[in-house]
């Protein structure tokens, strides 16, 4: 199934919710169109291979988020999902948003911002040609000395734009933490600036709750710009390192409540990391969040 | 322990990098001593004047004064013969004449630095740049060896401050983290023409030697960075381990501020927009330690940041011209003290490093604290500590007391520590290939490190080859509990250690420990009031020993939760678990029987250097306390003949032993030539 810009902005451009890309949570059924609940498996299995594809639809997922990477190797594992009846709901652009590492769209060193742009629209373009409606994307952190906050604001909303002007393709924005602009009012203020039709919000419970926002009231900030959820739990005891480590849900501080009220009709993915037991807790996650 | 019935083999020869397999064919040599001139060198500056701010569009300026000023630096005053550029001048108008002008004068040229990511070039300050193809060649072909590369300076701690934990989601495993490591250190290899000088700042030594794009290793010492003594186990076990030489260098500051004595009356100021004078910064003393401690760990470059030359003026005559030059500082002094006595003691030797602390090459192990982050008790900077971490950290307490503190303390206690076991570890990760595990005559896993496949291969030849391994039962595969001498069985719980030649039980904090079933050649050395070993031991054929504990780690249960442990300036660091008291009884005199001397008296800092005679030991002694350190010094294998320091050239009387007298906060080298060999020489 491909679903268009238009389509997905339907219902007069605000939210598409489960009734459209997804079902309620453990009402997966056979023959449906539906994309959520998602799952990322790279992250769930700390691999970017020998994904459980068919027990992830067993558990019932209908949907993955996947990175540009899996997107540039479709073939190695799409045929596989394609089986399990597993279709590509989001792109998670931020494995290629590492300040430095791999990019930046804030870079105070042109030619790496210029580089990590043609690495997402070229991502873009096979989620175009896929039909892949939702792409991540997160701010950086400042540039190293000589950028002002100002400075990178700017370069992140030309980015943004870009981004959005090459196609349907939903581009959500998420606070990721370490990083700048990680609150759902600043996140709101840079959607609101970049204007775009296609150009939204998207909610990560984990890393709202390491930004010290409670979730629920950063969906609230976020308002009729938030199109997307992404659930892991964090750690934020006193005295324990904060760390972006995607625990599972139920492990952290996530309250349930929150994470409901955040999550409305959404569609959403899990994003949690467990390599040692990825499938108890991706039956784990749909469990608690039901 | 170590027999007593015949002499330790012991390695004396320094590393040659190209002796180890595949130099050859590296890409990127390291730096040889044939590179050196065979010599040990000392950095004479730091930088380059210009005509005008490079950062002054249209960024067209030219480096001048150039022959005035290596002439100060190397001729009127000779601080040494490396420079130790920013690097500007790489895009200076004139950056051929200047490097035509270093290899006439053949001169070295070292670790161009301030290579900041994403730091805005036209700034020409703390910036991200790339080496423009034709200034790397021209600079490769003109100073050929002399050129000791670009500088990978404190890179690792900007990384695990800055950038690590933007990594999403945090590695979930430690390969994992490995690689996200090696993402950073990728993007700057490649701007830095692949052609690097490691300064660290944190304990990835090992990691830059692996990325093969190094040409040697080493630390600017003191600032908030680590406890050197610790630090350079790992720089120095790095460089054994790959072929890479490594230098040594002390710095200025420390984290409040910047010693300066270009005006020794001047008061202390925040006027340079940081604290500056006299009295701010790095001690004179602990300076002045760090230049011998660090030349004696084999440093083959060694230097002071800054800070030689004074404001006023002096006249001096150099090669029948006389005229008016900056005055010497004491920092200066101290340099050229210090320069001036390694030229005079060229024969330093080796150290001697017989215990290898080995663990996972993927651990990404660092210090529980540092200057770089808050956080503590972290991994690849983005991963929390598991057990075996602590394991590493809480032994490393034992061995270097107060390390942690390097960088926390007004006192500057932790930056050198004393050594209750001798200075004499180098830390070695599990991929390091036999001929460098045969270097030692102990390797102590640590970590969570399984003692499985090709790393158990290893150390099974190292015990062939008369090696002793230390481990614990929880790092064991069945086939490894073999070699050890016994079968490890289910886990059980104690609070209590009986060691048989003790003659108290001893109380221990709750602990698991595996039940262990010994063979008949397994001696048990501890084990618990109803008979279940502790601690058993196993000799081989080739005369070495395994020593394995039953406890995990050989630590306590958890003892602290996280939000009961601080990380505050000048104040110690906690630690979650405890080292098991019946583990320091036995491993710590097992680790201390290694050493070559006896060192009896309050706690100092002591290091031995060996080389082919076999009847000639150098000691240092560092005292790092503000009281004087007055003890004895014992061969353990031969008597006396001569005892002299190389401080004064000053004879000390002894037969079986000398007493020593060092002053506080000071350093003494005594060589001591012996009636016997203390040692049998491994080539």
């Amino acid at each position: 199934m491909r679903i268009s810009r238009r389509q997905f902005l339907s219902a007069g451009g605000a939210l598409l919710g489960a009734a459209a890309l997804g079902v309620r949570i453990g009402e997966a059924q056979e023959g449906d169109d539906s994309m959520s609940p998602a799952i990322n498996p790279e992250y769930l299995t700390g691999s970017a291979e020998d994904w459980p594809l068919n027990e992830l639809a067993s558990i019932g997922y209908r949907g993955l988020e996947v990175s540009p990477q899996a997107i540039a190797d479709l073939a190695a594992w799409k045929p596989a999902a394609d089986h399990a009846r597993l279709r590509i709901l989001c792109v998670n652009a931020l494995p290629e948003l590492r300040p430095y590492l791999t990019g930046s769209l804030s870079d105070a060193v042109e030619r790496r911002r210029r580089d990590t742009l043609r690495r997402l629209l070229a991502t873009l373009e096979r989620m175009r040609q896929e039909g892949i409606p939702l792409l991540v994307v997160a701010p950086s952190r400042l540039a190293e000395n000589y950028q002002t906050p100002d400075e990178a604001r700017a370069l992140l909303v030309a980015g943004l734009r870009e981004l959005a002007s090459v196609g349907d393709t939903t581009i959500l924005l998420e606070g990721a933490p370490f990083r700048m602009f990680s609150s759902s009012e600043a996140l709101a203020g840079i959607v609101d600036e970049v204007a775009c039709p296609n150009v939204a919000a998207a909610l990560n419970v984990g890393h709202a709750l390491l930004n010290g926002s409670n979730p629920a009231e950063a969906a609230k900030a976020l308002g009729p710009r938030l199109r997307y959820l992404q659930a892991h739990d964090a750690d934020l005891r006193p005295g324990v390192p904060r760390l972006d480590r995607h625990l599972p849900l139920g492990t952290g501080m996530a309250q349930k409540e929150d994470v409901r009220s955040a999550l409305g009709e959404l569609p959403f993915a899990v994003t949690v990391t467990a390599p040692a037991d990825p499938l108890a807790a991706a039956r784990d996650a749909l469990e608690w969040l039901s | 322990m170590p027999s007593n019935d015949r002499l330790p083999r012991v390695w004396v020869r320094p590393v040659e990098p190209e002796e180890y397999p595949g130099f050859e064919e590296r890409r990127l040599k390291p730096v040889t001593r044939a590179d050196l001139d065979q010599q040990f060198h000392t950095v004479a500056l730091r930088g380059f004047s210009y005509d005008r701010s490079p950062a002054e569009p249209p960024h067209k300026f030219r480096v001048v004064n150039l022959k005035e000023t290596l002439d100060l630096y190397t001729v009127e005053y000779d601080f040494g013969r490396v420079v130790w550029p920013m690097w500007p001048f790489l895009f200076a108008e004139n950056w051929r004449e200047v490097i035509d002008e270093l290899f006439a004068r053949r001169l070295y040229l070292f670790d161009i630095w301030a290579y900041c990511p994403s730091g805005v070039f036209e700034r020409f300050e703390w910036s991200e740049y790339r080496v423009p193809d034709e200034v790397h060649q021209y600079i490769l072909r003109k100073m050929g060896p002399r050129f000791l590369g670009y500088d990978n300076g404190e890179q690792d701690g900007r990384y695990i401050g800055g950038y690590a934990k933007s990594v999403c989601p945090a590695p979930a495993t430690r390969p994992q983290g490995f690689q996200a490591f090696c993402q950073y250190f990728r993007q700057l290899g490649d701007d830095l023409q692949n052609y690097l000088t490691a300064l660290n700042s944190l304990t990835f030594s090992h990691y830059f030697a692996h990325l093969g794009n190094h040409r040697l290793l080493g630390a600017e010492c003191a600032q908030a960075l680590p406890s050197v003594p610790m630090w350079y186990a790992f720089i120095r076990g790095a460089g054994r381990q790959y072929g890479i030489l490594w230098f040594g260098n002390a710095s200025v500051w420390n984290r409040w501020g910047a010693k300066s004595l270009a005006d020794p009356s001047a008061e202390d100021t925040n006027a340079p927009g940081f604290f500056s004078g006299p009295t701010a910064g790095t001690s004179l003393s602990l300076l002045r330690r760090l230049w011998y401690v660090l030349t004696m760990y084999g440093s083959v470059i060694m230097g002071y940041e800054a800070g030689q030359l004074a404001s006023g003026t002096v006249e001096r005559t150099v090669n029948g011209v006389t005229k008016q030059v900056p005055d010497l500082t004491d920092i200066g002094r101290e340099h050229m003290r210090g320069a001036q006595w390694c030229a005079d003691h060229p024969d330093r030797g080796v150290q001697h490093t017989p215990v290898a602390l080995l663990w996972d090459f993927y651990a990404g192990w660092a210090p529980p604290r540092h200057l770089y982050t808050g956080d503590t008790y972290l991994v690849w900077g983005n991963m929390p500590y598991e057990k075996g971490d602590h394991q590493i950290d809480l032994l490393l307490r034992e061995l270097y007391p107060d390390y942690p503190d390097a960088g926390f303390f007004h006192n500057e206690r932790g930056f050198l520590t004393a050594t209750p076991c001798g200075d004499s570890f180098d830390v070695i990760l599990s991929n390091a290939p036999r001929q460098v595990l045969d270097r030692y005559a102990c390797i102590v896993a640590l970590g969570e490190t399984p003692i499985e496949g090709e790393l158990l291969e290893k150390l099974s030849w190292c015990l062939q080859r008369g090696a002793h391994v230390v481990a614990c039962a929880n790092q064991l595969s069945p086939e490894a509990a073999a070699l050890f001498g016994v079968t490890v069985g289910d886990q059980g719980e104690a609070y209590h250690a009986v060691i048989p030649d003790h003659p108290w039980p001893i109380n221990e904090p709750r602990f698991t420990f595996h039940r262990l079933t010994c063979q008949p050649d397994a001696e048990v050395l501890a084990h618990t009031r109803q008979g279940s070993p502790l601690v058993v031991r196993r000799q081989h054929e080739g005369g070495g020993f395994t020593l394995l504990f039953a406890a995990d780690f050989f630590l306590s249960e958890r003892l602290l939760s996280p939000d009961k442990i601080a990380n505050e300036v000048d104040e110690p660091l906690a630690s979650p678990f405890a080292t098991l008291e019946h583990a320091k009884g036995i491993l710590l005199p097992y680790l201390r029987s290694f050493n070559l001397v006896t060192v009896d008296g309050p706690p100092v800092q002591f290091l031995v250097n060996v080389s082919s005679r076999t009847d000639r030991l150098l000691v240092t002694l560092c005292n790092n306390s503000p009281q004087p350190w007055e003890g004895t010094v014992r061969p353990k294998r031969a008597g006396l003949t001569s005892a002299r320091t190389w401080m004064t050239g000053e004879e000390i009387p002894g037969k079986e032993s000398i007493r020593v007298l060092v002053p506080p906060l000071d350093v003494v080298v005594v060589e001591l030539l012996l009636d016997a060999p203390a040692f049998e020489a491994r080539r």
